[in-house]
């Protein structure tokens, strides 16, 4: 702020130079006052202007938090078992070579970038339900079911959540399996429907615990929804044997409840694509009319490239068509129409004999190194001297294992092994590498002896 | 005898009952959406159903609101080709882009809209996060207003507005006004009756303001308007949402057409925006977009930087990578940059003229309407001032194709066919 002292006008002898410069330098001393009033105006309106006052600052992701602490730790033999994508024996990121090749098939075609339709590629949602239902399937010949491209995993869980909460009119209430992947609850608690939960996980067996499952579900009122994970449960690795599979979808059928299944890790549960998608299927076929969500962010790789389908099951082709009215009109107002290139990239690698036979060998090695690890963990426990029981390690399945490790044990792995996992005990096996399982090993055996 | 014919009748019956059970259950269960109702078809879509299915040869698609070069082909920039082989040479990987996006994306769109020097900018207090294009950048925006800003539940829009604004804020939570915008008296702005409307808006309403090229109209308020609106608006206490959908697209230069955002900006409005790469990068289906919080601080933005992650995580999770890679690339590679300015001008000037030729041919006609509304309004669309009748009369009669609102979208029309588009608009205008 600039100030002119009447002092300093003093110093001009000339009387009219007094006048005209003390005019300009009087002006001068307003300005600069009025100035400074507007900016402290401006920063009292920028104060008023506070919209978000009342904002919080919300809990950081539980997950990215693990990645966080990783990424600031200097320990070189830190691990990252919090990571929900798949990692080579190097412990990098893995992009598939039938994707890379259905890149630069896409790329020599110069297509343009035109928008999609609201349901997404055409190419994309029947191969993406052929995939899911296998090709024979009475439901797809019917025509009785919509399926239509979403973002990923997730954005078909809202989709589905949104038509669920606008439409299913007789009940508010979706079922969870106890535990069950993290962004379910918001997901459908945003959507407008309220959470509840079903026994799922023994902690005494770290398995499944069939009995109470059972027990909840025999108690769900009629017409909820409820949430299966179709192979490689997330985040307990325990899934439902075919036998168990059969009780349920017995029971469920008794108590009329409407089948929301979540596959996100079709092929990359056992390694083979018809095996890990057998529960929908025999769902399907014992009349459950399911509504489904598939992901291709693991099995494809195509983490980031966002492609994902969900599928409704109907009674016959005209409610197919209604339903899928429904659903365009529900998409328009969130996103409109979704991105294109993950689409394209797994409707190419689908429809090309060459790239979906070269994807399934690459489905199968991943999910082979992932229970490679598995069973070389358990070894290495052993050799350690570790008396625990670890078969737990090896039954789970997919991505993930709880090893029943307790928040203080976690603890002990982060600062003591740099180790870093959820505070559940969860470790996302992919993680895990031939050089680094005998340290991952050593770590747990320290903390549970 | 009898026995025999008892056992066979029971089991014929048991069966029968059986099947009946099986029928019936199965009937029963299958039917959960029995009473979702056939939904209206998109209107705008509708109309290119129906142009597909029409076999006349000189038909003409001015629905589509799609950039069109002078062959009527859809446009891929060159910029956008050269950043694609850049990106794919880098062999990237996939792995997911953190919840609010790619970081060096959401910079340079923020400095896009807001000019690299930008005090909001250089005191860090806002927040921009990549979208799914324009319409997921809206949806985020709604979503945040209806969970935060619960002051009010009024989201004024100008009447008219893009027809997906009113269901996304619907369905956000929020309730929908309006504000007069378009005079069909003039086919340009009413701006007493807006100055009026928005004098009248309760305090701290949301006002969403199309920052340029105004959809469907194309019709803009000039600068000196800008400031009354704005002085107004500050006035009644209001927060702005803006709708950038068209930065570049519209008059051709990238400040010019987010002078308004900026001027507000400089006024003391925290700001909404939305903006969108689908028409001005031409990258549509990739779904580009970004939303931005303008906060009173740097503090402030983090508050809400984390509560736009928690909205967002179950809706989608993370954005699609594709799209921001290539915006990314080419808005930070200076010869790629300079590249998609002349690109962007060439298609804001081909719209230009067309608008012109439009004008011109419909003189040579012999129109003796005042078509002025055509050259003055600006971007990708045009209000003909044409009634519904007419339309219905240019579809049949003429197999031109546009929204029952006289809306055309000038992107559509070429050098080739605009001879006929005005041929066909004089007839049933004389």
């Amino acid at each position: 702020m600039k100030t002119v002292s009447p002092i300093s006008l003093k110093r001009y002898s000339n009387s009219s130079q007094i006048s005209l410069k003390s005019w300009a330098d009087q002006l001068n001393n307003y300005l600069a006052v009025a100035a400074y009033l507007h900016s402290i105006l401006n920063f009292f309106f920028i104060f008023l202007s506070s919209w978000w006052t009342e904002v919080q600052m919300g809990p950081p992701d539980p997950i990215l938090g693990v990645t966080e602490a990783f990424k600031r730790d200097t320990n070189p033999k830190k691990m990252n078992l919090g990571v929900g994508a798949y990692r080579d024996d190097q412990g990098k990121p893995f992009v598939l070579s039938c994707v890379r090749k259905a890149e630069a098939q896409i790329a020599a075609k110069k297509l343009d970038k035109e928008y999609l339709p609201i349901g997404g590629l055409a190419e994309f949602s029947k191969a993406c339900s052929q995939l899911a239902l296998g090709p024979d399937n009475e439901v797809l010949k019917s025509g009785r079911s919509i399926t239509i491209q979403t973002i990923s995993g997730t954005g078909s869980l809202r989709v589905g959540a949104n038509f669920v909460s606008r439409f299913h009119n007789a009940s508010r209430d979706v079922y969870l399996p106890k535990p069950s992947w993290g962004n379910h609850t918001p997901i459908f608690r945003d959507a407008g429907m309220q959470l509840k939960a079903y026994s799922y996980y023994d902690p005494k067996t770290c398995g499944f615990d069939f009995k109470g499952a059972l027990h909840d579900i025999s108690k769900i009122p009629e017409k909820s929804v409820i949430v299966l994970h179709a192979c490689a449960h997330n985040p307990t690795g325990v899934d439902p044997r075919p036998e168990q599979w059969k009780e349920m979808a017995a029971l469920i059928k008794k108590r009329n409840l409407l089948v929301f299944f979540d596959m996100a890790y079709q092929g990359f549960a056992s390694g083979d694509i018809d095996r890990d998608a057998w529960a929908v299927r025999d769902f399907i076929e014992q009349g459950h009319n399911i509504l489904l969500s598939q992901s291709f962010a693991k099995n494809m790789g195509l983490y980031g490239e966002r492609v994902g389908g969900f599928t409704v099951v109907c009674k016959d082709v005209e409610e197919a068509k209604r339903v899928e009215s429904q659903l365009k009109i529900l998409i328009r107002p969130i996103y409109s129409n979704p991105p294109m290139n993950g689409a394209r990239i797994a409707s190419t690698i689908l429809n090309t004999p060459e790239l979906y036979k070269e994807w399934l060998v690459e489905v199968k090695d991943m999910a082979d190194r992932i229970i490679t690890m598995r069973e070389m963990f358990v070894s290495n426990l052993k050799k350690e001297g570790s008396t625990h029981n670890w078969q737990h390690v090896t039954e789970q399945i997919g991505m993930f294992c709880f090893t029943g490790l307790k928040p203080e044990q976690v603890e002990r792995l982060i600062k003591e092994f740099s180790i870093y996992m959820t505070k559940d005990g969860r470790i996302s096996v992919a993680g895990v590498t031939s050089a680094n399982v005998g340290y991952l090993a050593h770590a747990i055996h320290a903390v549970t002896k | 005898y009898n026995l025999l014919e008892l056992i066979s009748f029971l089991s014929f019956f048991f069966f029968f009952l059986l099947a009946c059970y099986f029928l019936c259950f199965r009937f029963f269960l299958s039917s959960w959406w029995t009473e979702v109702q056939m939904g209206p078809p998109d209107p705008i879509l509708g109309v290119t159903e129906a142009f597909k299915r029409d076999t006349n040869s000189k038909k003409m698609n001015l629905g589509v609101g799609a950039y069109r070069d002078d062959n009527g082909k859809p446009y891929v920039l060159s910029c956008v080709r050269k950043a694609e082989a850049l990106i794919a040479s880098k062999m990237l990987d996939k792995e997911y882009l953190p919840i609010g996006g790619l970081g060096d994306f959401n910079k340079a769109c923020a400095e896009l809209a807001l000019g690299p020097d930008s005090e909001v900018l250089k005191s860090k207090r806002s927040i921009t996060v990549q979208t799914i294009s324009g319409t997921g950048s809206l949806r985020i925006g709604a979503n945040f207003l209806s969970r935060f800003h619960t002051v009010a539940r009024d989201v004024y829009l100008p009447k008219p507005s893009w027809g997906n604004h009113t269901p996304i804020f619907r369905d956000a939570g929020m309730q929908l006004k309006a504000y007069r915008y378009y005079d069909p008296a003039t086919c340009g702005f009413d701006f007493t009756g807006a100055l009026d409307d928005v004098s009248k808006i309760p305090e701290h309403s949301v006002i969403m303001l199309h920052a340029c090229a105004h959809n469907p109209t194309g019709v803009d308020p000039r600068p000196e308007q800008w400031k009354e609106l704005s002085a107004v608006i500050k006035k009644r206490k209001l927060l702005v949402f803006f709708d950038m959908a068209y930065q570049g697209f519209a008059s051709g230069d990238i400040d010019r057409d987010a002078w308004a955002v900026r001027y507000f900006l400089e006024q003391g409005h925290n700001v909404l925006l939305s903006q969108s790469f689908a028409k001005n990068m031409g990258l549509y289906g990739e779904r580009v977009g970004g939303f931005t919080v303008v906060c009173a601080d740097a503090e402030e933005a983090k508050r809400v930087e984390s509560q736009l992650k928690i909205l967002i995580r179950p809706i989608y999770s993370n954005p699609p990578m594709n799209g921001a890679r290539i915006a990314s690339t080419i808005l930070s590679t200076p010869e790629l940059r300079s590249t998609w300015l002349e690109e962007v001008k060439g298609m804001a000037d081909r719209i230009i003229k067309m608008r012109e030729m439009l004008v011109t041919n419909l003189k040579k006609e012999g129109s003796t309407h005042n078509w002025q509304h055509v050259i003055d309004q600006i971007g990708m669309f045009c209000f003909t001032g044409l009634k519904p009748e007419q339309v219905e009369r240019l579809t049949k009669e003429f197999s031109v194709y546009m929204t029952k609102d006289g809306r055309i979208s000038v992107a559509g029309v070429t050098s080739g066919n605009v001879g006929y588009l005005a041929h066909a608009i004089h007839q049933v205008t004389k």
